[in-house]
């Protein structure tokens, strides 16, 4: 008896004990905290496309230059520079008295080094984008504050190429970039410093004492891995977390939240049904035209997208000086029966199924089984196609399966986007020359020439009405070819806390918005954030 | 009080006290089916004849979307709702019903037909054959259930059936513990020994004299794995490792929802946890019944 | 100490090294037989796809990978033994180190959880037995056989739902807060605040088998001849339920405890899974999510040592207490 009073009494003073409200930390207004949904493999920032959606690592390092808010290039470690007429030549000045975060002064030599990492395409493994600066001729310094590029060829869009995160010569020169550990442990010249990684737990940067520029306001970021979203969203309710990134359909979760507000950010984020042009039946210009005509996007975007975005005719938003009127394609099934019907496609044996020449139209679609959009959209469009008599399989794969052998020359829902210059992603997406490479690029390898010469066209040309009639041009030619059926273009939502001012939002590229990761329409700017 | 309780609890059993003169045939008769039919078996029933009947009972599909109408809450056109797709839940649930029957059936069949088999060879024949299975069942016991389980999945592609696979291959054991025991004390009753003698063969004693007497303990297994296996595979689809996401199964559908229920939709969780736990409920208590019926003397406890 | 103890304890002991081989074949042939690549199994898929066919074929070749079944076994035993169990690509780090470092929170969470569910499990039983047939015992062997039929996930989620999205009482997720407070006294409570709801959950999803135990052992019990002494002695229900029916029920108890120590390891998979507890079983969701073979099997292999340990430790314990055991 006395054994079972004493154990209740325990009980109960541990219940009491556990539920007194905890103490609030000090010094709340100095640190931001995120949660993460993914944690990142490695803090390379170059792993990507080259346009730094890492927003994790960005902050640890600076450019020759970066993007203001109107998407436009600024001074950051160049304080100004000159472009010679014709276009081919880039001169920077750089600023003085810059330092590494261990330090050491930065030189122009760390800038040599770094694009010579990249254009000499020996790292492409560990730098994607390195094919991208193979067009540069020469880079020269004339000075310790005066460095020189020249392009083989005046493309207009390189300018932004020179956001390219600078690399410290003096730590990595030599090694082999694929083992070594300063991809852990990462030293840069950006206003945040990297101080700590628990693997599995959370990343902490602090702001950097002396940044060039103007100091963050916040001292510290921390980042937290919480893969599950709900939970993400239950700390951001009690607090415990400042930021998170939710998927469009939790808004109402967090409607009436206290102290915290939705933040719906338009991206340049695309999503389309990749069908690869070489494989039947993809190689008939009719059966694409046909499914693309079939997909009912609106439906899409409403239930799926919760209204968030806007329908996706190619890959320019409405809002980019570029986007051509005139391709709105509208959902017309009808449409889509009478062209596949044209196109030889009858159900002979009266499966439900579509045949031609004893083949029937079906085919398999592989999505990511941990990314419920694209899951979702995948069944969508297997139940819009079935009302044509065309058969999609679904196979759910795991992302890391995908990206190692699966999304070339198969069915995915892919995505896309970028809101800089129309060159960028489009030239390497649609030009033929890029089919069978080692990359995401063109993994519908789609082949036009036409196509071919309008995107070379359009890099080197510098005048601007010429430039937009070339793209209206290409984006009329992907509208007839549908290379990909282009489906949605989506917004990025956030969950922020009140106590955060300075937020402002611009268009972002497509990046790691899946599961909780962040990307540049909100977290460009952090270092000017203010928390109270 | 508590040995009244106990002649209660044998008695039930036994005859009912019924009052001849207030009673009338017809509560007869449904006694003495009842007698024969617990309410277990009865819901077990109505649930095989759900799956097998699904396609006739819905005029929805249950995997395409139906986008026009998301997440609907329960009306008379959509029972028991939509999901975030539109899809009927109620033709989810039902469909749902015959995959969990399936895999939880076909998994225990296996584990106990297994488990059964190699109980019966090592009890019988004794000797080295029993030691070597009985370090080979010690050594599958000893990584935990759940852990060799995931890991069993993730080596081998995902499938259905490679889902069952492993539910069977990691729960046969205890069934050979049993069967084991079961098959040794068989062995050294008289009338075997005399069968022996009598210079019967191994095989027709196996067959005429030892498996009958361990049919009730198959019965039972069977009975009890299905409900284990039906949660199991109920875990590994919420997971996300189990049944491929896009097809209906009760534990897909719960991961689903459990997003929803941030977003204040209840049905989606409510109705597949529902019939979870309904399903699993029915084959327990008939495993319980099974039990008492055929094995009244065994010690209390929930496993075998 | 009793000479038969001693006799038990040694052959017990020699009981373990074939089931060490056993379990270490066991997890070698899952590896073997599985369809995926081994190189791709060793490095994990992102590497892979980053490295040159001929890195590719040197690593192969360092690791043995295209010798027969029987050379590759004894030298991946070689490297366990020497303590390099892999490299585990979602964690970056050796596969040793992640699991020695995750392996105390869950045995933090299952003992408690473990712990709390045998007591709830015994107080109800005895509730139960002591009251046997009437409507409390009803009411609660119903409510038991409904919680056993009930996945623990969906307890999980119940109990995530009311109180942590609904009442906001205790947090959701992880172990501790992500601003935890340093102080000692803050720290151990906001520990506790994380602690009370996974736990609970495993408590009271695994009571099931404590309860219907313990209930019906205590009505056997009840049957005996010393109860009717008892009672006539003039002792009330409980004093003799509790003092005398549950002493004899206790040990069986105790057995059933030492069979629930895998539990004690894998059975809180699905809860840390939920509640985002960082220990193995939540290692393990991430493991088998992201297919980190490596991870995958040094979890199987350090799983399986733990078990076969807590079950030697069990069975001293029960040999030790019950002298019946000895001589099994």
């Amino acid at each position: 008896m006395k054994t079972i009073n004493f154990l209740v009494a325990v009980v109960l003073i541990a219940l009491f004990m556990a539920t007194l409200p905890l103490a609030v930390a000090e010094d709340a207004g100095k640190m931001l905290n995120i949660a993460l949904g993914k944690e990142p493999d490695d803090l390379n920032p170059i792993a990507g496309t080259g346009h730094g959606e890492f927003y994790d690592v960005i902050k640890v390092y600076s450019g020759l230059l970066k993007s203001d808010d109107k998407l436009q290039a600024a001074p950051d470690i160049a304080e100004s520079w000159d472009i010679s007429p014709d276009g081919r030549t880039y001169t920077f000045h750089l600023r003085e008295g810059i330092k590494w975060h261990d330090g050491t002064a930065f030189t122009a030599d760390d800038i040599l080094f770094t694009y010579e990492l990249l254009r000499s395409g020996e790292w492409t493994s560990v730098f994607p984008a390195s094919s991208e600066y193979e067009a540069i001729k020469d880079i020269s310094i004339l000075d310790p504050h005066t460095v020189t590029f020249t392009l083989n060829d005046p493309i207009v869009a390189f300018i932004e190429r020179f956001s390219l995160p600078i690399l410290p010569r003096h730590i990595l020169e030599g090694q082999d970039l694929l083992k070594t550990d300063f991809w852990q442990e990462p030293i840069g010249t950006g206003p945040y410093k990297f101080v700590s990684w628990n693997k599995g737990e959370d990343l902490t940067f602090q702001s950097n004492p002396d940044f060039y520029g103007e100091a963050p306001r916040i001292g510290t970021l921390k980042y937290v891995f919480v893969p599950d979203e709900s939970a993400r969203i239950n700390l951001l309710k009690s607090g415990e977390v400042d930021a998170i990134k939710i998927d469009l359909r939790s808004t109402e979760s967090l409607k009436g939240a206290n102290g915290v507000t939705v933040n719906s950010a338009p991206s340049a984020n695309w999503y389309a049904l990749n069908m690869p042009n070489r494989m039947w039946p993809f190689n008939m210009r009719e059966v694409r035209q046909a499914i693309s005509y079939a997909i009912d996007k609106q439906q899409i975007l409403d239930t799926i997208f919760n209204g968030q975005g806007e329908i996706s005719y190619g890959p320019f938003r409405q809002e980019d000086w570029i986007y051509n009127p005139d391709i709105v394609a509208a959902f017309d099934p009808e449409r889509a029966k009478s062209l596949l019907a044209d196109a030889g496609f009858k159900d002979t044996d009266g499966d439900g199924i579509l045949d031609k020449d004893g083949k029937s139209l079906e085919f398999e679609l592989v999505y990511p089984s941990d990314n419920s959009e694209r899951k979702d959209i995948s069944i969508a469009i297997k139940t819009d196609l079935a009302k044509m008599g065309i058969n999609m399989e679904l196979v759910g794969k795991s992302w890391d399966e995908i990206s190692y052998d699966v999304f070339r020359d198969n069915v995915i829902i892919m995505a896309w986007g970028s809101p800089f210059d129309p060159d960028d992603q489009n030239y390497q997406n649609w030009n033929s020359k890029f089919i069978g490479k080692e990359s995401w690029w063109n993994a519908a390898s789609y082949s036009n020439p036409e196509v071919d010469g309008l995107l070379e066209e359009g890099r080197t040309t510098f005048d601007k009405e010429k430039r937009k009639e070339i793209y209206q041009k290409l984006q009329s030619i992907l509208a007839e070819d549908q290379p990909v059926a282009f489906l949605i273009f989506s917004n990025y939502v956030y969950g922020l806390s009140d106590r955060i001012t300075g937020i402002k939002p611009r268009n972002a590229p497509h990046g790691q918005g899946n599961n909780g990761g962040i990307t540049g329409e909100i977290w460009w700017n952090v270092e000017e954030w203010q928390k109270e | 009080m508590i040995r009244e309780t106990m002649a209660r609890d044998k008695d039930k059993t036994m005859t009912y006290k019924v009052n001849p003169i207030l009673t009338n045939h017809f509560v007869l008769t449904l006694r003495s089916i009842s007698k024969f039919l617990s309410p277990g078996l009865l819901a077990i029933i109505i649930l095989l004849i759900l799956a097998l009947s699904a396609p006739y009972l819905t005029p929805y599909d249950p995997i395409g979307a139906n986008l026009s109408e998301p997440m609907h809450p329960p009306s008379w056109d959509h029972p028991f709702g939509t999901d975030h797709l539109g899809r009927d839940l109620y033709s989810r649930v039902l469909y749902g019903t015959r995959v969990s029957l399936l895999v939880g059936m076909s998994a225990s069949v296996m584990a106990v037909g297994m488990g059964g088999l190699i109980g019966l060879f090592s009890g019988y024949f004794g000797g080295r054959m029993d030691s070597i299975l009985m370090r080979l069942v010690d050594t599958i016991y000893s990584p935990p259930e759940t852990i060799l389980l995931m890991v069993l999945v993730t080596m081998f592609t995902r499938s259905v059936w490679t889902i069952i696979l492993a539910i069977g291959l990691t729960h046969w054991m205890s069934t050979a513990r049993l069967v084991r025991s079961e098959a040794l004390s068989i062995r050294q009753r008289p009338y075997v020994e005399s069968a022996i003698c009598l210079g019967a063969k191994d095989g027709y004693i196996l067959l005429r004299h030892i498996a009958p007497n361990l049919l009730y303990i198959a019965v039972i297994s069977v009975t009890l794995m299905t409900a284990h296996a039906i949660l199991t595979e109920s875990f590994l689809s919420f997971l996300g490792l189990g049944i491929p996401p896009h097809l209906p199964s009760w534990g897909n559908m719960l991961n689903e929802g459990q997003r929803d229920i941030m977003r204040g939709i209840w049905w989606t969780t409510l109705f597949p946890g529902l019939m979870i736990v309904i399903t699993v409920l029915s084959i327990n208590l008939l495993g319980e019944d099974l039990k008492r019926r055929l094995a009244p003397n065994r010690e209390g406890g929930i496993a075998l | 100490m009793d000479r038969s103890l001693v006799r038990y304890a040694t052959k017990r002991i020699m009981q373990i090294p074939p089931l060490l081989l056993g379990i270490s074949i066991l997890t070698f042939l899952i590896f073997y037989l599985s369809p995926v690549n081994p190189t791709v199994a060793y490095l994990g898929l992102v590497t892979v796809q980053k490295m040159s066919p001929e890195d590719l074929d040197r690593v192969e070749e360092q690791l043995g990978l295209n010798q027969p079944a029987h050379v590759r076994y004894i030298g991946w035993l070689e490297r366990i033994a020497h303590g390099d169990w892999g490299y585990s690509h979602i964690k970056k780090r050796p596969v040793l180190d992640v699991i020695m470092e995750r392996f105390p929170a869950t045995l933090l969470l299952t003992i408690t959880g473990y712990s709390l569910s045998a007591l709830l499990g015994m107080m109800l039983g005895v509730i139960s037995s002591v009251r046997a047939g009437s409507r409390i015992d009803s009411i609660l062997n119903g409510l038991n056989y409904i919680i056993y039929s009930t996945p623990t996930f969906l307890l999980a989620l119940l109990a995530m739902l009311v109180f942590s999205v609904w009442l906001g009482w205790l947090p959701s997720s992880r172990m501790l807060s992500v601003n935890a407070p340093t102080s000692s006294w803050l720290l151990m409570q906001d520990r506790i605040h994380h602690l009370i709801l996974p736990a609970s959950v495993l408590a009271v999803g695994h009571m099931a088998v404590f309860y219907t135990y313990i209930r019906s052992s205590i009505i056997e019990a009840m049957q005996e001849d010393y109860i009717i002494t008892a009672r006539a002695k003039g002792l009330n229900e409980v004093e003799v339920v509790l003092g005398h029916a549950i002493r004899n029920s206790l040990l069986p108890f105790i057995t059933q405890m030492g069979l629930s120590v895998p539990l004690l390891i894998g059975g809180s998979v699905v809860v840390e899974s939920i509640f985002a507890w960082p220990g193995i079983g939540k290692l393990t969701y991430d493991a088998a999510l992201r297919a980190d073979y490596m991870l995958l099997m040094g979890i199987t292999l350090f799983s399986s040592l733990l078990v076969i340990l807590g079950n030697l430790l069990a069975d001293m314990a029960c040999a030790l207490t019950d002298p019946r055991v000895r001589y099994d």
